[in-house]
């Protein structure tokens, strides 16, 4: 059994489980993941702990059919995204848009630039959030590397080809957008 | 934003470099342990809903009961003066010339009230005989729950004190009217009292008031024809 710092939790089955899963192996192994999951949504750090608390609450709540469970991370995956979806439609992500642009443009050469860099990022996100829901959620997964077309597409419950083109007509129609916008 | 320098490879670009801003955000430090702690919560929490589920109810009854006692004794508190209202009308004051009207008004307003106490108070009496314990405290309560009665009727005036004299039945006058011996005796005193006005004094005369008397009873023979009566020793002016 795993523990992180002296906290551990036993997720112990019904009388008749033959396994035991350790819920703090599984907070310390995908709880990252979760949070870039629910961040790439929300693009709020607080909202998106949020959301993994969540996700692990769902998992004690279903602990007698994890053995059920085949893939473990996509499953927590879903979850964290169907969460940070509907925490979504209650919150403005576009009111995190402006200190997530500053963040990221916060390494530029020059004050300058940084500004011109933060403006540039916050037309990305709001052409982002323009897209087409399918396109807009593959673009959104699909940034995260550690989940594969395979896996996207489970989260989606779509298929791997499905995914692939949705995510190349979603960068296509965002680059055109960008562009018909600026010329 | 300056347009023209937004070309096809800062748009790829500045895609890209959102889309790792993406990945690459790191998870606030501690979250695991945050995380956990959170979860080692859940069983004391359902504990409490379990209590919450028991208490809630009840509160939801006792909340219910108060407000339906409330809102009788609130029922009951704004119906009483309507009541009381219906019952003892309010009566104004009104100019002199109405006041015979006042008066009829009031004399019927206080007889029907009269009655209307009556037929409360024979009503609360039939009641309240299976529980004279509560007699005493209704009859306490009564006078500090009831209305305000109206102000007492004003005095009379002149004209209503008139009508009231004509009006009005068995005097002594009247029915002493009805003795043979003192309506025989009524045209004597009435004679009498005449006399004792009109009759001239009985001083010793002066030769200018003989003459004078002659020539007033010559202009008045009828009187001189009636017999004087004699004065009476009370009836004599004092001099």
């Amino acid at each position: 059994m795993t523990s992180i710092e002296g906290l551990s939790l036993p997720l112990s089955f019904t009388e008749g489980a033959k396994a035991e899963i350790d819920l703090a192996a599984l907070v310390e192994t995908h709880a990252r993941l979760l949070f870039r999951v629910a961040h790439s949504v929300l693009r709020s750090s607080a909202e998106a702990e949020d959301v993994v608390q969540d996700a692990f609450v769902r998992v004690l709540e279903h602990r007698n059919r994890l053995n059920d469970i085949r893939d473990m991370r996509v499953w927590l995956t879903r979850i964290a995204w169907n969460l940070a979806i509907d925490r979504r439609r209650r919150i403005r992500p576009d009111q995190f848009d402006e200190r997530f642009a500053d963040d990221l443009a916060a390494n530029s050469a020059t004050p300058h630039e940084a500004l011109h860099e933060a403006q540039r990022i916050r037309r990305v996100l709001r052409e982002m959030e323009r897209l087409p829901r399918a396109e807009h959620h593959i673009l959104l997964l699909s940034a995260i590397e550690d989940l594969s077309t395979a896996e996207i597409a489970t989260v989606l419950g779509k298929t791997e080809s499905a995914v692939r083109a949705l995510l190349f007509r979603a960068r296509t129609r965002l680059r055109e957008r960008l562009e018909k916008g600026g010329a | 934003m300056n347009n023209a320098n937004y070309n096809a490879n800062d748009t790829v670009d500045t895609v890209d470099r959102v889309l790792a801003g993406l990945r690459d955000i790191e998870a606030p430090a501690g979250i695991e342990r945050r995380i956990l702690s959170s979860l080692q919560q859940p069983a004391t929490a359902n504990t409490s809903s379990a209590r919450s589920s028991i208490t809630s109810p009840l509160l939801w009854l006792a909340a219910t009961a108060a407000t339906i006692v409330a809102v009788t004794i609130w029922w009951n508190a704004s119906k009483r003066p309507t009541h009381d209202l219906a019952i003892h009308p309010p009566i104004t004051a009104m100019p002199s010339a109405a006041a015979p009207q006042q008066a009829d008004v009031t004399v019927s307003a206080s007889r029907a009230r009269k009655a209307q106490h009556a037929a409360v108070a024979t009503q609360t009496a039939k009641n309240s005989q299976p529980e004279p314990i509560t007699r005493p405290v209704a009859a306490a309560t009564s006078d500090t729950l009831a209305a305000s009665h109206p102000a007492p009727p004003l005095p009379l005036t002149e004209q209503e004190q008139l009508l009231l004299r004509i009006l009005h039945k068995g005097d002594p006058i009247e029915l002493a009217s009805l003795n043979n011996d003192f309506r025989d005796r009524q045209p004597i005193r009435d004679a009498e009292d005449f006399q004792r006005f009109f009759k001239p004094p009985t001083a010793p005369h002066s030769a200018e008031a003989t003459v004078d008397d002659q020539t007033a009873q010559q202009n008045q023979p009828d009187i001189e024809a009636q017999p004087a009566p004699e004065p009476e020793p009370n009836d004599i002016p004092q001099q």
